[in-house]
């Protein structure tokens, strides 16, 4: 096994792409570097005013209605979009101010828009969150002919439950939750939610990480008792707490921020988790029989949305931001940049093949139809009253 | 004041170790210090120190500040270690005892007093370490504070009491444990001048009272002479002389002594003759004066050739108006001058003539007749300094 | 009469100056005084009326009264378990950084000599760095490659470990919170008298007699200041388990993070600082007068 030393490791900590979805790692590292990457990237904005390149662009989508106002405040997880795509926009939109500041869950986005004028034109929360914010009256009714570019989003990512009318958010980037494991410890693939189980509680006692998320974790008794992941049915609810009583003294560790150092230093050979730190692990030598799998039985996906604001400040400038975001072309260097999948079909196309053969960024044809998005559950008491007593159970 | 010396204190030398040797059948002695030097990396604090110090008397380590009195009194506390050389204390010596176990107590400068007990706690607290019991520390805390004339303070908060006050607790505090020998760092230095005066007389009635050897330290010759049946004067690491008050004031062995004990005219001269049976020695001045007196250092010799220093007493010179003063008698010197400075000092009034033949003289003239100016000099007369031949100190080099 | 005049001129004299020095008072203190409003007495009052509040349909507060997030917490003994937990690490986390924060501090104080400066400074240097990455520091550190495995293969026993453990949350605790004990502590000492140390050792007292008796009575003011600003973060610490705890030690600060951040009921998230707040309070005051019963009128602060 390889040695491990400091910089080596604070630098996988600080590049990982987990954080999308890590509080610790966006309120800490990540976040203090990004939000150093989002100063330089709008201080050098501010000198280099965009006129030339504007001529040039290519007129490709419809010109919007109104002047596209020279700024643009945006709202978002860190190192969520490809700084070139911003230079890009901000030149050919002349937008002189393009600012990125960096919420670490959808909780501080709420928070922030709960407590008034936020300020801000476009945000990318959670799908399950935009429910709740279109009731308060958060978000802005989109006009999709100013959006022209959004025909190249796949059908499958329209109409879902979130957002039944498509009027309020745009699909941005999707994942999956499921299970990360070392291949070469486990000696076959592990391929369903009953494995992971059964594994856990035999031979890889104590050698496995879930990530302290309360509805990624719900996922695997749910799925593997064949319920929606959604479920909030009591009886449901009860089945799905025993086996998670059963797994708690047997996990090594509930871990947002962490589990693939765990993984890689083979203290952890199993991972309920997302996909992020994948790629990264493959490309090192020394773990690249990481494998990920999406579960038989069926798990969730993800999916970021892209919404406006009801009082942006800016609405032509954040038009021409969401229309130009789509752009296949664009899209493409999205996912090649951060590494989550697209929505879009047509920049699906764009994108290099190792990308799209890949389980871990883009979910195989075979398992999409068994991916069920998640519904906002944190109101229900006998969902948080479980967790907590699984939590407190962890590893005792 | 009256010196009550042992016959160790009227040894007069650094070199004296013969005499000291031979004059220990007197009192035994408390502390022996043998030899000792003490470094600090480079520099020698105590420098080949030999010293006894004679049960129950009030010993002064004086001299100023760096001249190795505080080191030696550490020494024997235990807070130091003697580079070499032996301390012994009643008889045993201490090398490798720590402090703690040590028949000795310290009354530090500042009364290093506990500030989280009270006065009784204060007092009380050798006692503690002892094991003493409580109703043995209670009587004997009571009586200690008694001693200083403190009784019925025993519940008061240190940080409460006046300067003078906590002194005398620091006292208690250091007797009630009964020490063989009490070591005393210039512990009034802190007291305003009426009180340490005040302090001086008391700590002296208390030593005769106790009996307890005292060693004490301090850099203030009045203090010394006040209170000490012995002074040490200490310069550099090196005893310069030792005994009685009066010994050392009336027979300084070196300039050291004769300027850091009371205030000395120094006149150098060269020897002209030297009577070695009556010890006593004609020299001439540069300006020719002629001058004769005793030598100071019973150890002491002198060659035709040799430089010397007559040193006087202010108080013993006498101030006259030049005007009908007329000749000297026989067997007293006296030069010409002029009044440069008069001050009046109530007791006394200090003039500072100025001399052709012997520079700058100090004539302090005791006010006995009570009027102002009872010499009827001034300033800028013109006068007559005279004293008798017997006050003349001569001191080699 | 021309006194009286001149007196009564004096009196609304004094008067006026009073009135001058009140606003002068009242001046000088609003800044500070409009600093603890805002930052320390608002907050309070925000958690407590929301504790008392229900959660919004889509997350969040909605006001109410309702006494049901205390009794959430209160009624059932499973989930008091997070305060206990958090209470005794807490408390094992102060006694450790008094282990070793007193021996430093008087280390330093007494020993320092000229050193004293780079001493202190070789203490803050590392807390210029992010506290997170720190903490992941000693993840290599007592990890099973090193410190971990290395006890384990001297006590002859492969699954020992000390990540994920509360050994492994003590120890980021004490590291994490030893300079809030040593510098108090320092201070004290610092200021202390040396020559009491010489003189409780003059009147008999040995080293260990003269430590107990003399040189810890007169640190107790820094002592108490010390354990205060290490207790209380600690009562609420949340990223050491998560990290060195591997999220297996579960404290009062997972569960604030779980209510406000995976429940969005802050109500009851706000119900449970409330009470955090009233379990620190009373063991500080507790504390406070243990340590202090049987001393008499002395000013404890240091700070």
């Amino acid at each position: 096994m390889a040695q491990r030393d400091l910089g080596e490791y604070l630098a996988r900590i600080s590049q990982n792409k987990v954080n999308r979805r890590s509080f610790l790692a966006a309120s800490g590292l990540v976040g203090t570097s990004a939000f150093l990457a989002a100063c330089s990237s709008s201080g050098s904005s501010g000198g280099a005013s965009a006129a030339p390149a504007a001529s040039a662009a290519p007129a490709a989508s419809a010109a919007p209605a109104g002047d596209i106002e020279d700024s643009l405040f945006m709202y978002n997880w860190s190192e969520y979009i490809n700084p070139d795509n911003i230079e890009t926009y901000k030149a050919e939109f002349g937008v002189n101010t393009f600012q990125y500041d960096i919420f670490s869950n959808n909780e501080e986005l709420i928070a922030k828009l709960q407590g008034g004028a936020s300020g801000y034109d476009i945000a990318a929360p959670t799908a399950e969150y935009v429910p709740g914010m279109v009731e308060e009256g958060f978000l802005a009714k989109l006009d999709l002919s100013r959006i022209p570019n959004q025909k190249y989003i796949d059908p499958a990512f329209l109409g879902l439950d979130w957002d039944p009318t498509n009027e309020y958010q745009l699909p941005k980037d999707f994942g999956t939750t499921g299970i990360l494991y070392r291949e070469k410890l486990t000696g076959k693939p592990v391929e369903s939610w009953r494995e992971l189980y059964d594994l856990t509680l035999g031979e890889f006692s104590g050698k496995t990480v879930f990530v302290d998320s309360m509805g990624d974790v719900f996922v695997m008794p749910l799925k593997m008792l064949g319920y929606s992941l959604n479920s909030v049915d009591k009886a449901e609810l009860e089945e799905a707490r025993k086996i998670l009583l059963d797994l708690a003294p047997h996990i090594l560790s509930l871990d947002s921020d962490t589990y693939q150092v765990k993984l890689s230093s083979e203290e952890a050979a199993l991972c309920l988790g997302w996909t992020g730190p994948l790629l990264e692990l493959r490309a090192n030598p020394d773990t690249a029989d990481t494998a990920y799998s999406v579960p038989t039985e069926g798990s969730l996906f993800w999916l970021d949305t892209w919404v406006m604001m009801a009082d942006a400040p800016h609405p032509n400038a954040s038009y021409a931001w969401l229309d130009y975001i789509h752009r296949p072309e664009i899209q493409a260097l999205e996912t090649e940049y951060n590494g989550y999948a697209t929505p879009s079909s047509e920049a699906r196309k764009l994108v290099s093949q190792e990308l799209l053969d890949d389980p871990a960024i883009f979910p195989p044809e075979s398992v999409m139809p068994l991916l069920e998005g998640a519904v906002d559950t944190s109101g229900n008491n006998q969902r948080l009253d479980i967790w907590a007593e699984f939590k407190q159970k962890i590893g005792s | 004041m009256t010196a009550t010396t042992s016959p160790d204190a009227h040894q007069a030398s650094t070199a004296a170790r013969g005499a000291a040797a031979r004059s220990s059948g007197g009192a035994e002695p408390d502390v022996e210090i043998l030899d000792v030097t003490k470094r600090f990396g480079d520099v020698v604090a105590v420098d080949a120190m030999h010293l006894r110090i004679a049960s129950g008397s009030f010993y002064s380590f004086l001299g100023p500040s760096g001249c190795g009195k505080t080191t030696t009194l550490r020494m024997i506390a235990g807070f130091e270690q003697p580079t070499a050389g032996e301390i012994l204390l009643a008889g045993q010596p201490i090398a490798g005892v720590p402090p703690y176990k040590r028949n000795v107590n310290t009354v530090f400068q500042h009364y290093a007093l506990f500030p989280h007990m009270d006065v009784a706690q204060n007092v009380g607290y050798g006692l503690r370490q002892r094991k003493v019991e409580r109703t043995e520390e209670q009587r004997r805390v009571g009586e200690a504070l008694a001693l200083v004339r403190l009784d019925g303070y025993e519940r008061r908060r240190t940080w409460e009491m006046s300067g003078g006050q906590q002194q005398r607790v620091a006292l208690a505090r250091a007797l009630v444990n009964r020490p063989t020998v009490l070591l005393l760092d210039e512990p009034l230095g802190a007291l305003d001048l009426k009180l340490r005066k005040e302090m001086q007389l008391e700590l002296k009635a208390l030593q005769r009272e106790v009996g307890i050897t005292f060693v004490y330290v301090t850099h203030d010759q009045e203090e010394a002479l006040t209170m000490s049946d012995v002074i040490v004067v200490m310069r550099e690491g090196r005893i310069q002389q030792q005994g009685g008050p009066t010994e050392l004031y009336e027979r300084p062995v070196n300039r050291f002594v004769a300027d850091f004990i009371g205030t000395s005219n120094f006149i150098p001269a060269t020897v002209v003759e030297f009577d070695a049976g009556t010890r006593v020695a004609v020299a001439r001045t540069e300006s020719g004066l002629v001058l004769r007196g005793r030598i100071t250092d019973p150890e002491g010799s002198l060659a035709a050739g040799d430089s010397v220093t007559f040193a006087t007493r202010p108080e013993r010179l006498d101030v006259i108006a030049a005007e009908g003063a007329g000749d000297a008698p026989s067997g007293v010197v006296q030069v010409a001058g002029r009044v440069r400075q008069g001050t009046y000092l109530g007791d006394q009034t200090e003039y500072r003539v100025e001399t052709e033949q012997v520079g700058e003289l100090i004539v302090s003239h005791q006010n006995a007749s009570g009027a102002e100016g009872a010499t009827g000099v001034g300033p800028g007369d013109r006068v007559v300094v005279r004293w008798n031949e017997e006050a003349n100190l001569v001191l080699a080099g | 009469m021309q006194s009286g005049t001149t007196r009564t001129g004096a009196g609304s004299d004094g008067l006026g100056g009073r009135i001058r020095s009140a606003l002068l008072t009242f001046v000088l203190i609003l800044p500070a005084g409009a600093w603890y409003l805002v930052l320390l007495v608002a907050p309070l009052v925000i958690i407590t009326i929301f504790s008392f509040g229900v959660r919004a349909k889509n997350g969040g507060y909605a006001p109410a009264f309702v006494l049901d997030n205390y009794g959430a917490i209160l009624g059932d003994l499973d989930k008091a378990a997070p305060f206990t937990t958090s209470l005794s690490m807490a408390i094992a986390g102060t006694i450790g950084c008094l282990l070793v924060g007193l021996p430093l501090a008087y280390f330093i104080a007494t020993r320092g000599g000229s050193r004293k400066g780079l001493f202190i400074l070789l203490l803050v240097i590392p807390f210029w760095t992010s506290f997170l990455i720190r903490t992941y520091s000693w993840l290599i550190v007592l990890g099973p490659e090193n410190l971990g495995g290395f006890v384990g293969d001297v006590i002859g026993d492969d699954s020992f470990r000390i990540l994920g453990t509360p050994l492994a949350v003590l120890i980021g605790l004490v590291y994490g919170y030893l300079p809030l004990m040593v510098f108090p502590l320092y201070v004290t000492l610092e200021r202390m008298d040396r020559t009491l140390v010489e003189a409780s050792k003059d009147l008999g007292a040995s080293r260990w007699a003269t430590f107990r008796q003399v040189t810890l009575p007169i640190a107790l003011p820094g002592l108490i200041t010390g354990s205060i600003l290490v207790f209380i973060p600690m009562m609420g610490e949340y990223v050491i388990p998560q990290i060195l705890g591997y999220g297996r030690i579960y404290l009062v600060g997972n569960a604030l993070v779980t209510d406000f951040l995976e429940a969005r009921n802050w109500p009851a998230g706000s119900a449970k600082a409330v009470v955090l707040i009233a379990v620190m309070m009373f063991t500080v005051t507790f504390y406070t007068w243990f340590v202090n019963r049987g001393r008499r009128g002395r000013e404890v602060s240091v700070l």
